[in-house]
């Protein structure tokens, strides 16, 4: 673990209030709650990272006793380490290659604590890595030392990855743009993450407007 | 999908409406807008009106007020066709133009346009006239609907031509109110014109129709019906006629057997009398075989010679009183007593009377019984001959026949339409009140402070209601095809998986980098 580079991240006020909402409806469940989430949305650029790291840092107070990892496995286009004001050097997919170890790609973010694996450096035969043992083993790892793995992922429509991912977490959150993502691409993400075998927590509403004033929406 | 709209809640109409609420106020806007543009836009028009009265020249005691009320909205109906027809109003816009009338006749010293200029000037200003005819109207009192009017007034109105008006030098307001108090004068005389002309052709032809057409058809179908009747009688029948004409009379089949049953059963009377006449003459002939022979003294005379014969009575009378006489004295008596042999001769004498009486008898039966014969061949004869005549005239009977009735159908229809066009006639004459029509005011000059506009608060009200519906068209069809995720009722109902959380839009970064907080 590499103290040097870690950063301090904060989410705004409003955001708290939701993430922590989100966060509770996740993991404050009467049974077991999940231990490794997978966050993804059915197309780009639909906020699942966003949502990921949001979740990630609402659920990461100093305050619990429980401790969370927030992992990058959207390969195809990571954006963690950006949003998080990482280094994006080694990652998640240099430990599962063999790399490097476990310790050495953590990085800590503040105030946390929260860890974070971030992507690493790239590499072209993704998919087939992804099939071999050693991501479940990663992950098996993962939750083992953490209470909460929370995991992004590349596009569930665009890419496999998801659906292979799913198989090994204990279930996956879609994300939804509102206005955006049609509900078939949603449908389809779903029985896509089905067919995979993960399960479908529930859906989060990204970017939600209320376009009907306050005064209107209490009355209708 | 169609399926969510049963479940669909007012909440969400609500969001349908204010998610699209840019674009309702821009179609909203857009519709206004151009209504408002387009009512500035449109040139004001100056309105010239003339008040006409129509009333019946006389009124006849014999009509109802109804009738009269009935002909005069009817009336009033037909002026408003008259002016807004392509001639009026092509005639009040040529006269406007400077154009000269070259009608063929004229109207009360008036000359009217010719039927080619007309056509001509419709065809080549279709644009102007259609423009012209809307600013044409026929207003009665209390709306088209009312129940009845006397009066219409003519409104004419004119727009603002202004490139017209700065060529002649002249203020475009006052320009047009000259064109529309003109436009109104020149289309109050074509249409008065125009109607004078139409009672004279319409009187002029009614008169002829009524009484010529229907009534010379009739006149010329009895005509040749009747020349068919004569042709056939002197072509066809010539001698016959009266046999024919008898057989129509005595209804033709019914009546010859008829007479032919009648002469059956007088031959069957004479067939019999013949055979009664035939016995006796046979019985009278064998007594009188008898008698000569001497076989008997005594003659039984036959019942039916006896019955017709007084003279023959008598002698069988005084036979007997000298039979019972001579009984009386011959047991007393001798033969040879001279009363006795009196009386036998006597007797003698009377039976040869009777003998001969009977001859006589016999002889005229049998001269009757020859007559009777010769009358059964005549009849026979007769029956024979009537019927071979019937054969022969039966085609022309019935030829005959139905000419008649042609004839007489004919007759029955020229009746008719003479009574017909009588009536029509009296008719004619009880319509003959004419109905005139008067001018109470003269087409006015137009008010040029108040010009005739479309009224702009009518028309925005009316486009502000037509862009709300469209806007909201608008708003539910872009809604209905948006299949794109707007809150957890969509999820909800599409993708059956629960909602963990909303996060909304917000205007800030979510994230935010504390530098330097280590």
């Amino acid at each position: 673990m590499t103290e040097t580079q870690a950063a301090a991240v904060a989410l705004s006020g409003q955001a708290q209030e939701f993430f922590h909402g989100l966060w509770a409806s996740l993991f404050y469940t009467p049974q077991a709650p999940p231990k490794s989430v997978l966050i993804c949305s059915p197309n780009a650029d639909e906020g699942a990272t966003t949502i990921a790291c949001g979740l990630a840092i609402s659920g990461a107070s100093p305050a619990e006793r429980s401790r969370a990892i927030l992992v990058d496995f959207n390969l195809r286009r990571p954006g963690l380490h950006e949003r998080l004001d990482l280094a994006d050097g080694v990652g998640a997919s240099d430990v599962v290659i063999g790399a490097s170890s476990l310790d050495e790609a953590l990085q800590r973010v503040e105030p946390g604590p929260l860890d974070v694996l971030t992507a690493g450096s790239r590499c072209d035969r993704w998919l087939e890595i992804l099939r071999t043992d050693r991501v479940q083993q990663l992950l098996g790892e993962l939750q083992n030392r953490y209470d909460q793995v929370i995991v992004d992922v590349a596009p569930v429509n665009q890419y496999p990855d998801a659906q292979i991912l799913s198989e090994l977490v204990a279930g996956a959150v879609l994300v939804a743009h509102c206005g955006r993502t049609s509900r078939e691409a949603l449908l389809a993400a779903r029985q896509r993450l089905e067919t995979g075998a993960g399960k479908v927590l529930g859906v989060v509403l990204n970017m939600r407007t209320y376009p009907i004033p306050g005064f209107l929406y209490r009355r209708v | 999908m169609a399926l969510a709209y049963p479940t669909r809640t007012l909440r969400e109409m609500a969001r349908v409406i204010f998610s699209r609420l840019l674009g309702i106020v821009l179609v909203l806007a857009v519709v206004v807008g151009s209504v408002v543009v387009a009512t500035y836009l449109s040139p004001w028009q100056y309105r010239s009106r003339a008040l006409l009265m129509v009333r019946p020249a006389k009124i006849s005691a014999l009509e109802s007020t109804e009738t009269i009320r009935d002909r005069l909205s009817l009336f009033i109906v037909t002026q408003r066709q008259l002016i807004e027809s392509d001639r009026v109003v092509a005639s009040a816009l040529l006269k406007l133009a400077g154009v000269e009338p070259a009608g063929p006749e004229a109207v009360e010293g008036k000359l009217s346009y010719s039927d080619a200029q007309i056509a001509e000037f419709v065809s080549t200003n279709a644009q102007r006239m259609s423009d012209a005819r809307r600013r044409v109207t026929v207003q009665t009192p209390g709306g088209p609907d009312a129940a009845f009017t006397q009066t219409f007034q003519l409104l004419a109105s004119w727009p603002e031509e202004r490139n017209l008006a700065r060529r002649r030098k002249m203020d475009s307001k006052t320009f047009a109110v000259q064109r529309a108090r003109e436009y109104a004068e020149n289309l109050l005389e074509a249409y008065e014109l125009r109607r004078s002309r139409l009672e004279l052709e319409r009187s002029r032809r009614r008169q002829l129709d009524v009484l010529n057409e229907a009534t010379a058809a009739a006149r010329a179908a009895l005509d040749s019906a009747g020349a068919a009747l004569e042709k056939f009688i002197s072509e066809q029948l010539k001698g016959d006629l009266v046999a024919v004409e008898s057989m129509l009379v005595g209804v033709t089949e019914t009546g010859s057997q008829s007479l032919w049953t009648k002469f059956n059963a007088e031959i069957r009377e004479l067939d019999a009398r013949k055979e009664e006449i035939d016995s006796v003459v046979q019985q009278v002939q064998s007594q009188l075989a008898d008698f000569k022979a001497g076989k008997s003294d005594q003659v039984v005379v036959p019942e039916a010679v006896l019955k017709a014969n007084p003279p023959l009575v008598r002698i069988l009378d005084s036979i007997v009183t000298l039979q019972l006489r001579l009984n009386n004295l011959s047991p007393r008596f001798q033969r040879e007593y001279k009363e006795i042999k009196e009386i036998e001769a006597e007797l003698q004498q009377n039976r040869a009377y009777l003998r001969d009486e009977l001859a006589r008898q016999a002889a005229m039966l049998q001269q009757e019984r020859a007559a009777l014969a010769a009358r059964r061949a005549k009849l026979d004869e007769f029956v024979k001959s009537d019927r071979q005549e019937v054969t022969r005239l039966a085609a022309k009977v019935a030829k005959y026949k139905r000419l008649k009735d042609d004839l007489d159908n004919a007759q029955t229809i020229h009746n008719r339409r003479v009574e017909e066009a009588v009536s029509a006639q009296n008719v004619e004459k009880m319509a003959k009140l004419p109905i005139e029509v008067v001018v109470l005011d003269k087409p006015s000059w137009p008010d040029v402070s108040r010009p005739h506009r479309p009224i702009l608060w009518v028309n925005v009200l009316v486009a502000i209601i037509a862009g709300l519906i469209l806007a909201l068209v608008y708003a539910f069809l872009a809604d209905h095809f948006d299949h794109s995720v707007k809150g957890i009722d969509d999820v909800a109902r599409h993708i059956e998986v629960p909602v963990l959380a909303s996060i909304p839009r917000f205007r800030r970064r979510i994230i935010r980098r504390i530098r330097g907080a280590t």
